[in-house]
């Protein structure tokens, strides 16, 4: 009775203190109690009659009553232990199994809670995480039976933020004698007892892991809890690693998908195991087409060289994979491909897998092969700006300079860019700038034309240079920007031009027989206009070859060059000395230092004189040194290049001067003299005659022609030989230019024949003296070798006075007075008078009869 | 019999317990006396026992409310108290009111002492009372005599009944 009153007192209570049907209460008693009920009832009612008997045989017993009991609570209470533990574990078995189904072990939470809790033989096991400040908590209860999961805010204060807070594994009851914020937070939420563990993932706490609601956890169970813990942590971060691992792998598997990459992989032999998308379009081959081949065979790869790639054997060690694929579409057309090949090693070193990478370079090489030509073509058009000899420079519409070719430092001498900013008009020579500008006003207003113009420009150092421009506008080409001026220096031309003009001005004068001192001072003013600051003169060697004259020096004469220079030709004679003595130019850059000027050099620095060039002029046939050409600064120089060929010229100018005044001077002198005997001759004769006639009328006296003629000298040419008698006539001429007055002339008039003038004669008398003295000249013996010739002359004189008598009659009377003497014997003097000259009419008037006789026949034999 | 604390397995009510527990409590316990005067003055009497014979129940009762033997039923585990091993030979021994009051004062000592609810360890109480009052009715109206004689078969055949 003690029991059922028992069992109906629990009904009822359940019945009063939840408001569930009575048969349903009953159910549920039924289910927990019966099988007690009857199990505890027979072991009590065991007991208790086994107590009844023992107090009946002795009430002293009683005080044993517990022994058993006590035998039988701990002996139970150990076998229960022992199978908890077995339960535990199996539960702990099955839990971490439940972890291990799913791929990902967080799926499996739901039913890894539901064996913790099995396992505890607890209502509640509940697993909260925290991920991203927010608490995810999964529940599994049993009852009502389920599982549920919700999210909490971190900061929310809860049951198992305390649990977490502990950071240890932790038993907490309602009833425990340690009573904390834990136990109080069970307590709030209406709990009894829990046990629970960190869930850590790599030693970082990430939740908590607990169960509630059955009296007397023990302490052994937190370490099976701790373990599940573990291994839920575990199966969290295997989870997290797993989704990592998913997330990577569907990012890759995206970016192989998507990339415009071309990715494909081959295995060891060569089949083609992977194609991506970007292979399909590229190629249009399709996976389905190419995936299994080996080799890529179907696409007939081929690198720049035209070889065939062979993929089948890409794992061995020598194969080179060339960079650059030329493959072959399902049309046929060529597709270049760049490639990146990534050998990838199995985990024993050997090729597992060869990836290959690559991107569509078809329209990559032919924009490359353009942008060559392209590049190629503006480099040839720059080499052409920067290399040209012509000056390109870019105006803005204000004519600013922006831009200025190399040829614009070459020619004008600026630094790079120097100029560059600067206004163009202000580079300008002044008297261009006006024409220029309108030229320039014309192309803005696109009102140009093509001809090119020329201006002078201002070049670095000071100096203006010729330029001749071609304009274009190219304002609106946005690459240029600007008026391009393409420019040539025509300053060489023009230096060219002048210096052929002078050159040929000097060359006229030399052709028309100027006077040699003008000839050379033009060229001394030649030289001087072509190069700055220059002082030019001309000494001419004098005949004994040791000093020298200054012929033309027009800006030098007053700074007393003589002295400065020297006159002296030697080895250290100044610049002019010693180019006579050495036969070349000379350079003095300093005469402060030069040891050639060692002797001058005092003077030449007072007279201004800093550097001296001197050429020698030599004869065209090298022969002789005729003079030389010196240049002089006030400072000290070193001629350019350009200034030393000037001089070359001048002095070779110079020297056609010279030589041609020389050569006319002997011609002239050859056309009045006697070859033989260097005498003048007839011509030269009567124009002195004709002079000394002239010279009559001032003077009131007259002049007297004394004709000699050798007497047989025929017969000396007969029996000596003409020679011999070219040796006397020599000797001869040479003896009456030494006995003759001073200002007579002697000449050969022919054959033996000499005349000889001599002014300012008296009378007859006068002359007969002369005569005499000149006819003694023969008395002398002539030297002809071994032998001695004697000869002796006749001569005849003539005298006249007044303008009006012609020199051809004056020598005709000496002619016939010469005759007369030689009528009368030979070497006589005899002076001409009018019966001479009208026998010798008569003379000639019987010649020409009888020679006409002889021709009539006229003449009879008596 | 299931453990007292166990006896109302599941979660605690939020609030207090509904009037009605309370008044099945008091009423239990009401009945228990009723149970044990009845027992007592109308189904005969015993010999008084001795008071240290009480107070000796008295104490093994509380022992016993600790003492629990745990088995396996199918898969689950139980345990059961062996109180009424003890609440036996009390029962058989003692004067029906002693044992009602002693098994009253001895679980309200165990039940003190395990921390049990109040309200829980009242009703306990008051249902343990009023079973002994019910087991010791039954005994009364079955033993052989008043208790008096020397225990026959029929005694036991009482208690057995009385306690089940």
């Amino acid at each position: 009775m003690t029991r059922a009153a028992n069992i109906l007192a629990l009904i009822l209570v359940i019945w009063l203190a939840e408001p569930h049907p009575i048969r349903r209460v009953l159910g549920g008693v039924r289910a927990l109690v019966v099988p007690v009920w009857i199990v505890g009832g027979a072991i009590n009612l065991a007991f208790g009659l086994l107590f009844v008997a023992a107090y009946l045989w002795t009430p002293l017993s009683a005080a044993l009553f517990l022994v058993p009991l006590a035998v039988l609570h701990w002996s139970g209470r150990a076998y229960a232990s022992i199978r908890t533990d077995r339960a535990r574990l199996a539960g702990m078995q099955r839990a971490t199994h439940a972890l291990g189904v799913p791929i990902d072990p967080r799926d499996a939470v739901p039913d890894f809670l539901a064996e913790v809790r099995r396992c505890f033989e607890s209502e509640v096991a509940e697993l909260v995480v925290v991920l991203e400040g927010r608490r995810v908590v999964h529940r599994s209860r049993e009852d009502p039976p389920g599982d549920e999961s919700r999210v909490e805010e971190a900061g929310q204060e809860t049951l198992a933020g305390e649990l977490m807070r502990a950071g240890r594994p932790v038993r907490v009851s309602v009833a425990g004698a340690a009573a904390g914020p834990a136990s109080a937070r069970l307590r709030e939420e209406g709990w009894r007892d829990c046990i629970a563990a960190p869930v850590r993932i790599e030693g970082k706490d990430i939740g908590v892991l607990c169960t509630y609601n059955r009296t007397g956890f023990e302490e052994g169970e937190l370490v099976v809890l701790e373990a599940l813990a573990a291994e839920v942590g575990a199966a969290i971060e295997k989870g997290e690693l797993l989704e990592a691992i998913l997330e990577e792998r569907t990012k890759l598997t995206e970016i192989v998908e998507h990339t415009s990459d071309r990715i494909a992989a081959l295995d060891p032999d060569g089949t083609l195991s992977s194609w991506n998308r970007g292979f399909e379009e590229i190629t249009g081959y399709q996976a389905a087409d190419v995936v299994g081949t080996r080799g890529l065979a179907r696409l007939r790869p081929r690198d720049v060289a035209g070889r065939e790639v062979q993929l089948e054997r890409w794992a061995d060690d020598q194969a080179v994979l060339p960079a650059v694929v030329e493959v072959l579409r399902p049309n046929g057309e060529a597709c270049w491909i760049a490639c990146s090949w990534t050998r990838v090693p199995a985990a024993d070193g050997r090729p597992r897998r060869l990836i290959l990478t690559s991107r569509d370079i078809t329209k990559e090489l032919e924009l490359k092969r353009a942008e060559k030509t392209l590049r190629d073509s503006a480099a040839r058009f720059r080499a052409l700006v920067q290399n040209s000899s012509h000056m390109v420079i870019v105006l803005d519409a204000g004519g600013g300079i922006t831009y200025a070719s190399p040829a614009f430092r070459r020619m004008l001498g600026y630094r790079e860019d120097a100029r560059v900013g600067q206004n163009v008009f202000e580079l300008i020579h002044p008297d261009d700038v006006h024409g220029v500008r309108a030229r320039f006003g014309e192309h803005l207003a696109g009102l140009a034309h093509s001809a090119g113009f020329e201006f002078r420009f201002l070049a670095a150092d000071g100096s203006w240079r010729h330029m001749e421009a071609l304009a274009n506008n190219l304002l609106d080409d946005p690459a240029v920007g600007g008026v391009v001026f393409n420019c040539r220096d025509l300053t060489e031309r023009k230096r060219a031009e002048a210096l052929l003009a002078e050159q040929a001005y000097v060359l006229d004068l030399i052709a028309r027989d100027a006077p040699l001192m003008e000839i050379l001072n033009v060229l001394a003013k030649v030289i001087e206009s072509e190069a700055s600051g220059a002082r030019c003169a001309v000494l001419l060697l004098d005949e004994g070859r040791e000093t020298l004259t200054v012929a033309a020096a027009p800006n030098l004469i007053d700074v007393g060059l003589h002295e400065a220079d020297g006159l002296v030709v030697g080895p250290e004679a100044g610049a002019s000395g010693t180019a006579a003595f050495r036969r070349e130019p000379v350079v003095t850059t300093d005469v402060a230092r030069d040891p050639l000027w060692h002797e001058s050099r005092q003077m030449a620095l007072a007279r201004g004189i800093r550097a001296a060039w001197s050429n020698p002029i030599i004869t065209a046939d090298g022969e002789r040194v005729l003079g030389v050409l010196t240049v002089y600064f006030d400072e000290p120089r070193r001629p350019s290049p350009a200034e030393s060929r000037l001089l070359e010229l001048a002095a070779h100018l110079a020297d056609i001067a010279i030589e041609r005044t020389h050569a006319q001077a002997q011609l002239a002198h050859q056309a009045a003299h006697d070859a033989l005997t260097g005498l003048p001759n007839r011509v030269f004769f009567l124009d002195r005659i004709a002079l000394a006639l002239a010279r009559t009328q001032r003077s009131r006296s007259s002049v007297a022609v004394l004709f000699l003629d050798l007497d047989r000298f025929k017969f000396i040419n007969d029996s000596l030989g003409h020679d011999a008698g070219d040796r006397i006539l020599r000797a001869l001429g040479k003896r009456l230019q030494e006995v003759v007055r001073p200002g007579d002339t002697v000449a050969r008039f022919g054959g033996d024949e000499f005349t000889i003038l001599c002014e300012g004669i008296a009378d007859e008398a006068h002359a007969l003296a002369i005569a005499e003295r000149v006819g003694q000249v023969a008395t002398a013996p002539f030297s002809l070798g071994d032998a001695e010739v004697f000869v002796t002359m006749s001569i005849g004189i003539a005298l006249a006075s007044g303008g009006r008598v012609r020199p051809e009659s004056l020598v005709e009377n000496a002619d016939a007075a010469m005759y007369r003497a030689k009528a009368r014997g030979g070497n006589r003097r005899e002076v001409f008078d009018q019966a001479m000259r009208a026998r010798a009419k008569r003379r000639l008037a019987m010649h020409s009869s009888l020679h006409r006789a002889v021709e009539r026949g006229e003449f009879r034999v008596l | 019999m299931g453990q007292p604390a166990e006896g109302t397995a599941g979660r605690a009510p939020d609030g207090a317990f509904p009037a009605l527990v309370l008044l099945l409590t008091v009423l239990l316990a009401a009945v228990a006396v009723a149970g044990g005067v009845l027992a007592e003055h109308r189904f005969g009497t015993l010999a008084v026992p001795s008071w240290p014979t009480a107070l000796l129940f008295l104490a093994l009762l509380t022992a016993a409310g600790f003492s629990i033997v745990r088995f396996q039923y199918r898969d689950q585990g139980d345990g059961e108290d062996l109180f009424e091993a003890v609440l036996t030979p009390a029962m058989f021994v003692l004067l029906p009111l002693q044992v009602v009051a002693v098994v009253g004062v001895a679980l309200a000592v165990s039940e003190g002492l395990q921390r049990i609810h109040p309200v829980k360890a009242c009703f306990n109480v008051a249902q343990w009372m009023a079973a002994a009052a019910a087991g010791s009715v039954v005994l009364a109206a079955l033993r052989d005599g008043d208790g008096a004689g020397p225990t026959s078969s029929r005694d036991l055949f009482a208690l057995v009944v009385a306690m089940w």
